[in-house]
C-alpha cells in the first residue's frame, strides 16, 4: 500500500515538474503581445526617389530602424544586424512576409542617393529592405507617432551643445542626433506589437518576436 | 649571533632592491585596428539636387561626407601609465576621441578629450563604446582601403598606424 502511495506521489510530482516546465517554454509563445502604437499614416521617399506609402505594408510584418547615416558607431551596428537578421528572415523562409525599413531621422543630409549608398555598404537585398526619408514635417510624423526621442547636438569649437541650448545660426555647422536606440516590430495591421533594442539586439531573439507576429 | 643576522639582513635587503624591476616608463602597444566602410563627400553621378529636385525641405547636403569610427585595443606593458591625447589622420577634416553611452534606449555620443591607459593596463576602443570619430571624410572609406591613423600620448608621443576598412566582425 506504501509503495502504491509513494509510485503516485512520484508520478504526481513528475506530472507537475513536465507542467511547469511546458509553461515557462510554450507561455512565451502563446500569450499575445502588447499593442504600443499604429504605425504612422505617411508616405515616404524610398533611395531611388520613389513614394513609398507606409499602408502598402499592410499585411505584412514589418522590422522598422531609425537611423541616421552621418551616425559614427550606433546606426551601423544597428544596420548591421537589421542585415543580420534579412539573412535570418530568408533562411527561415519568410522573405515575402516580413518587410524591413530602415528610415532617417535626419532628412536634411540624408536624402534617396545618400541612402542608396548607406544601404550598399551593408549589401542590403531591396526585395524587401527599403532606406526611406521625406521632408522634415514627414518625419516628424514619424517621430511623434513612433514616440522618438531625437535631438541634434552641435559641435562648436568640439564643444557639443544641445540644439535646444543653441543661440546663434547653425548653417554648415556639424551635428550628431542622440535617438532612440531600438526597433519596431509592426504586425500585418500596422500595429507595433515589440520594441527589441537596436544596436545591442540579439538577432535571434528578434526572430522569435517576428516569428510569434507572423503567426497571429 | 649577531652579527651573523646583521649579515644576512644585509644580504635580504640586497636581494630585494635586485628583485625591484626597474621603471621602465610606460610601453604602449596599439592592436586590433579598423574603422568602418563610409561615404566620403565626393557624390559623383546621379546628385541628390536631382533626385530630390522638387522636394522641399531635404537639401541632401552630403558635402560633408558621412562619419566613420576608428577601433582599437591600447595596450601598456611598462611600468608607468600613459595618456592617449589626440588623434589624426588625413582623411578626415574632423576627428574626436568619443564615448557611445545608452540611456534609457536613447544613444548618445560624449567626447573624450583624454584617455589614462594605466601600467599593466588595456584600453579597448570598441563599437558601442570608445571609438575615433571622423567627420567631413575626403573620399569613401570601401572595405579592403587603408587608411592611416596617427594615435598621440602623452609620453609615447605618436604613434602611427595603418587602418584597414572592414565590417564589424
Amino acid at each position: 500500500m506504501s509503495r502504491t502511495l509513494w509510485m503516485w506521489t512520484g508520478i504526481g510530482l513528475l506530472f507537475m515538474a513536465v507542467a511547469g516546465m511546458l509553461y515557462v517554454v510554450l507561455a512565451p509563445l502563446v500569450q499575445p503581445l502588447p499593442t504600443y502604437m499604429a504605425l504612422p499614416n505617411v508616405v515616404l521617399t524610398d533611395q531611388d526617389g520613389q513614394p513609398f506609402d507606409l499602408n502598402q505594408t499592410r499585411g505584412k510584418v514589418v522590422v522598422l530602424s531609425p537611423i541616421y547615416t552621418h551616425c559614427p558607431d550606433i546606426c551601423p551596428v544597428t544596420t548591421a544586424k537589421m542585415k543580420l537578421l534579412q539573412g535570418l528572415i530568408q533562411t527561415a523562409g519568410l522573405s515575402d512576409q516580413v518587410q524591413l525599413i530602415t528610415f532617417t531621422v535626419d532628412p536634411e543630409r540624408d536624402n534617396p542617393e545618400v541612402l542608396k549608398r548607406f544601404a550598399g555598404i551593408f549589401d542590403a537585398d531591396a526585395h524587401n529592405w527599403v532606406f526611406l526619408t521625406g521632408t522634415p514635417e514627414q518625419i516628424q510624423i514619424m517621430i511623434k507617432g513612433l514616440s522618438l526621442y531625437v535631438q541634434r547636438v552641435y559641435y562648436i569649437d568640439k564643444t557639443p551643445i544641445p540644439e535646444t541650448s543653441l543661440t546663434h545660426p547653425t548653417a554648415g555647422t556639424f551635428y550628431l542626433v542622440n535617438h532612440t536606440d531600438i526597433l519596431f516590430l509592426v504586425d500585418r495591421q500596422g500595429n507595433v506589437r515589440a520594441l527589441p533594442p537596436g544596436s545591442r539586439s540579439n538577432v535571434d531573439d528578434t526572430l522569435q518576436l517576428i516569428r510569434q507576429i507572423v503567426r497571429q | 649571533m649577531k652579527r651573523l643576522l646583521f649579515s644576512f639582513l644585509v644580504i635580504l635587503i640586497t636581494l630585494t632592491a635586485c628583485a625591484t624591476p626597474v621603471p621602465t616608463g610606460p610601453q604602449i602597444h596599439v592592436e586590433n585596428v579598423w574603422a568602418r566602410p563610409t561615404i566620403g563627400s565626393s557624390m559623383g553621378a546621379g546628385s541628390p539636387t536631382q533626385v530630390m529636385q522638387g522636394m522641399p525641405g531635404m537639401s541632401g547636403n552630403a558635402d560633408s561626407g558621412m562619419a566613420s569610427a576608428a577601433y582599437f585595443v591600447i595596450v601598456n606593458n611598462g611600468s608607468e601609465a600613459d595618456t592617449l591625447i589626440g588623434a589624426s589622420t588625413d582623411v578626415a577634416k574632423g576627428i574626436e576621441m568619443h564615448e557611445t553611452r545608452i540611456n534609457n534606449n536613447v544613444a548618445e555620443m560624449v567626447p573624450v578629450t583624454r584617455l589614462d591607459i594605466p601600467a599593466g593596463g588595456r584600453i579597448e576602443f570598441n563599437p558601442e563604446g570608445y571609438h575615433v570619430m571622423l567627420t567631413g571624410l575626403t573620399r569613401d572609406l570601401k572595405v579592403g582601403d587603408t587608411i592611416k591613423l596617427t594615435l598621440q600620448f602623452q609620453k609615447s608621443g605618436a604613434i602611427a598606424l595603418d587602418v584597414p576598412i572592414r565590417m564589424d566582425k
